[in-house]
């Protein structure tokens, strides 16, 4: 198959060139929400991915402004939710099949947080936040979204973004209170 | 609502007068505000501190897996694709047609009767007569005097 950077870039929203620009300019942003959501390289690598096909589907109807941004970011959160469902029902499968917990993806003491580098502390106690807290703080701190902008993208109100976002953080300063 | 959760929103710049200007006073006056704001703005930057190193081999990976399942754009394809099969079926069935029309009415049929008539020709005029096959029959040649 011919590859997109064969075709000529004209402009035209349908366009492959169109398609390369958005994806150049925003995958950087949904890649980083993802990994920090989901903690795996390669599920992210793939929400992202499908992202982007549910996007070249759908192009002819989609806004090309900022309204854009907003239908993609809604897309990988809410992917990432349903990777991460299914991956807590795997877990609870298996704990059911073996009779005892099975090994979670990211640490289960504070003490491993300790001795890694701050990158992987931020990201390992960011998985340890429930999920409903981690997409706002997320959200909060790569995309920047005011709180409004936020509670409209989730359907909660603005209070409420306030109010996970400090619980959110309160949390996370327990769990890097040794390496910040 | 714990009215600490200003705290968080100050670090965001979230929090409007008159309330903004309370919360700092609050701030000023009371250390232990202080402290869970600073701590805070030290997770705040912590989480714009770590990065997520690979991001750039991953978008190529991505882009690379993304051409290899999605078809090009068809506003990029050519114009003719999209038609151009069934105009050339169509076009392909209608010169076929009119071919095997054309190839069954012009054979003669053997022992069929053709149109016969009667032409005055110069003399010493010749003309081969072949039988089968034309489409005029020649009954009666009679040639004038030269």
């Amino acid at each position: 198959m011919k590859s997109f950077l064969l075709f000529s870039i004209t402009g035209d929203a349908n366009s492959a060139g169109t398609f390369q620009r958005v994806y150049e300019a925003w995958f950087p942003l949904l890649f980083r929400i993802v990994y920090r959501m989901v903690g795996k390289r390669e599920a992210a690598e793939e929400i992202v991915q499908e992202a982007f096909i549910k996007y070249y589907e759908r192009r002819e109807q989609l806004p090309t402004d900022d309204g854009l941004k907003y239908w993609l970011i809604r897309v990988v959160r809410n992917l990432a939710l349903n990777y991460e469902k299914r991956r807590g029902r795997e877990r609870r499968a298996l704990e059911r099949v073996f009779h005892e917990p099975a090994p979670r993806s990211q640490p289960a003491a504070l003490e491993t947080l300790v001795s890694a580098e701050l990158t992987e502390d931020v990201q390992a106690a960011l998985l340890r936040l429930p999920t409903k807290l981690r997409e706002v703080l997320v959200l909060k701190e790569y995309t920047g979204f005011a709180y409004a902008e936020i509670g409209k993208m989730l359907s909660i109100t603005e209070g409420n973004v306030k109010v996970r976002v400090f619980r959110a953080r309160t949390q996370l300063a327990k769990l890097l209170k040794e390496v910040l | 609502m714990n009215p600490k959760m200003l705290i968080s929103a100050h670090v965001d710049h979230e929090v409007e007068a008159p309330w903004k200007d309370r919360l700092e006073e609050l701030l000023e006056t009371h250390p232990e505000w202080r402290e869970e704001e600073a701590l805070h703005r030290k997770v705040k930057n912590a989480l714009a501190a770590a990065e997520v190193s690979g991001e750039a081999q991953s978008q190529a990976a991505v882009w690379s897996r993304l051409q290899a399942s999605l078809s090009p754009p068809e506003a990029v394809r050519s114009p003719f694709v999209w038609w151009s099969y069934p105009a050339a079926a169509a076009v392909l069935a209608l010169v076929l047609g009119a071919g095997f029309w054309l190839g069954s009415h012009s054979a003669p049929v053997a022992g069929a009767s053709v149109a016969e008539i009667q032409v005055e020709v110069p003399g010493g005029f010749n003309l081969q007569l072949s039988g089968e096959g034309q489409l005029l029959k020649v009954s009666t040649l009679q040639g004038g005097a030269p």
